[in-house]
């Protein structure tokens, strides 16, 4: 049975609860959920690149794994022999006769941990100016992207993880080249490879553009409010 | 719950921040009432009502029920209410948790002592020891029942009735003194 007390105060509750709380509560509250979300966002970005990039590795990986078990031994009496590029086309397969495969001096980039080594000049051919934009393209974009690197290390190191796992495919490939029954076929790959890391580079480079612009629009409105 | 409220959670849902601020409109100034009650202090009061309106929305994905909101939002705020009581574990452990069989259930006072009194009241209840104030809110204010309240604070539900006896008698006599 509910006492005279607990009758009281329910019938006057009201007079109980003057007042509300002061404006600053709902001010501080919008700061930290546009901040929440903001993050929110940055870490589903980052996600969905990261799936991505572990979608293309294991396609690459299956890629090298088949060339792997499908390529013939090299034979040296043959290959001494040979007085034509490396491999024979293939039946009803484009001529590389014209290819040229010449190792240049290696390309160290110094980007963090990356490191891109041997750039392969392909002269003549569809592929070989593929591989020469995007590698351009690549290393034109880790140079900006150094920038992450202070605006938000921890986005930068898993950038520059999943780089470095993709370059280390892109290495096991360039070393099968030569003895691949379909070279074709792996410059395919290694051109997947490239516009896979000018992918991730170029996300980065968003990033630090949305960044940048929302920093401008935070110092815009201190100045207005001085 | 309306279908306006439950349209406007979902929007929460999505992140829209205008939809929040309407949200928080709508419960804040209870739910700021449930907070003082319990710590006291203003300021107190709208530190941690601003931490449970943070939680409560960070984590309205998971609340598969929508039309419990309300409910589930009031249990965060106490929740979090406790918790900054009990951080000052030397106001929060001052009193006798032993039973006392001798409290009478009903009071021998008037009713009418308490009309125009709310001021009263409510200075009476401020003055109560930690515990006994979270019980009487938490019964009276709270409509929780003393099994409830015994869940929440970890604690025998005999001894929150002994508290909410104690904590009780300990207002009804500051009123009467006042007459």
């Amino acid at each position: 049975m509910e006492s005279g007390f607990e009758k009281y105060i329910k019938q006057n509750k009201p007079e109980f609860e003057k007042g509300a709380p002061s404006p600053k509560v709902w001010q501080q509250l919008q700061t930290q959920l546009a901040a929440h979300h903001k993050k929110k966002a940055r870490v589903v970005k980052m996600r969905r690149i990261g799936l991505g990039i572990a979608a293309s590795l294991l396609f690459i990986a299956i890629g090298v794994l088949f060339f792997k078990t499908s390529k013939q031994p090299v034979n040296t009496g043959i290959a001494a022999s040979r007085k034509q590029p490396l491999a024979d086309p293939a039946p009803g397969k484009p001529n590389v006769d014209s290819l040229k495969i010449a190792k240049q001096q290696s390309i160290t980039m110094q980007a963090g941990s990356v490191k891109q080594e041997g750039v392969f000049e392909l002269t003549g051919t569809e592929h070989g100016q593929s591989i020469n934009y995007y590698t351009r393209l690549v290393q034109n974009e880790q140079k900006q992207v150094q920038q992450l690197r202070v605006i938000d290390p921890d986005i930068y190191k898993e950038s520059q993880n999943a780089i470095d796992g993709l370059n280390t495919i892109y290495g096991q490939l360039k070393s099968q080249l030569h003895g691949s029954i379909d070279q074709q076929k792996v410059i395919e790959l290694m051109i997947k490879n490239l516009q896979m890391q000018e992918r991730v580079l170029n996300n980065q480079l968003q990033l630090i553009r949305e960044m940048q612009l929302n920093n401008q629009g935070k110092n815009e409105k201190s100045v207005r409010e001085i | 719950m309306s279908k306006e409220e439950a349209e406007l959670i979902n929007r929460c849902k999505q992140g829209d921040i205008k939809s929040y601020e309407l949200l928080y409109n709508r419960y804040s100034r209870a739910m700021y009432h449930t907070c003082l009650r319990m710590v006291v202090n203003e300021a107190d009061a709208e530190d941690v009502l601003q931490e449970a309106f943070m939680e409560a929305f960070i984590n309205l994905n998971r609340l598969k029920n929508i039309d419990a909101f309300a409910g589930w939002l009031k249990r965060t705020v106490i929740n979090k209410a406790l918790n900054h009581l009990k951080r000052n574990r030397t106001t929060w452990l001052a009193v006798d948790e032993t039973e006392l069989d001798n409290l009478p259930e009903e009071e021998r006072i008037d009713e009418d002592i308490f009309k125009e009194k709310v001021e009263a009241t409510t200075a009476a209840l401020n003055l109560l020891p930690d515990k006994y104030r979270v019980v009487i809110n938490l019964h009276v204010f709270e409509n929780m029942s003393f099994e409830e309240i015994a869940i929440a604070l970890e604690i025998p539900s005999s001894t929150v009735r002994s508290q909410y006896l104690r904590g009780r008698q300990r207002i009804l006599n500051s009123i009467a003194h006042k007459i």
